[in-house]
């Protein structure tokens, strides 16, 4: 059994990766594996805001992430400075507005790096 | 030795990717990981230009001197395009890594590769 950290720093809207990651996940899930967290960095923050919204014929990629927490209950973090720069605010950087989805988690990228020291994590890129 | 490997390989004034790489590098060397960088292909051109001000973003030259602090200090850069080489020449704190079986080696070498 494998143990991932999934990384995804794409957005949603630009590019397929929020999906082939969640593809990802539950195969690895399926499979035996575990997931240790997925964290969202650079413009990969953007799956997290609740502004974003997808037009009836595309794919509702944040709809997927947030049934899959509520599934697997597999942390969804988000880097909170990399959000901030583009327009992502939680209540605890008092900006005046959360935009962050409940079940997304603004933390800090050391969350991300310090499960890389444990040895059996394998970091996967999107 | 394990060592966590970042990959820059976006030209400076196309996205705000290799600010990104920095930032998740120095995070990384925060978190005690060992980190070495490679600026590969059009990623060279990071090292190359004296502009970050006026293109609105942070000086990256600025941030590239940081890393020392960080204890990063294996900095990389390979195949350079030909425009940039003369500049590259000069730069004191990345070595150049001449062939495709040297990048090789690094990559298959690290525990984990970050690319932007």
């Amino acid at each position: 059994m494998a143990i991932f950290a999934v990384f995804i720093t794409k957005a949603p809207y630009e590019s397929n990766n929020a999906y082939s990651a969640l593809t990802f996940c539950r195969e690895a899930l399926s499979s035996g594996h575990k997931i240790q967290q997925v964290f969202f960095y650079a413009e990969g923050t953007q799956i997290a805001s609740t502004l974003s919204s997808f037009d009836s014929s595309e794919t509702d990629i944040k709809s997927l992430w947030v049934a899959f927490k509520e599934q697997h209950n597999i942390p969804l973090n988000v880097c909170a400075t990399a959000g901030i720069r583009r327009g992502m605010a939680s209540k605890e950087d008092n900006m005046g507005h959360d935009n962050y989805d409940a079940h997304f988690e603004p933390v800090g990228m050391l969350q991300y790096f310090q499960a890389l020291r444990a040895s059996d994590i394998i970091s996967v890129q999107f | 030795m394990s060592y966590t490997l970042f990959i820059a390989t976006a030209t400076p004034l196309y996205s705000s990717n290799s600010q990104d790489m920095l930032e998740a590098a120095m995070s990384a060397a925060n978190a005690e990981l060992t980190v070495k960088i490679v600026f590969a292909f059009d990623g060279c051109w990071q090292l190359t230009t004296q502009s970050g001000k006026q293109q609105n973003r942070k000086d990256i030259n600025k941030q590239l001197a940081l890393l020392a602090l960080y204890d990063i200090d294996e900095i990389f850069y390979f195949m350079p395009p030909e425009a940039a080489k003369n500049s590259l020449s000069a730069i004191s704190f990345a070595q150049t890594i001449e062939r495709i079986d040297e990048f090789d080696s690094l990559v298959n070498q690290a525990t984990h590769v970050m690319v932007f």
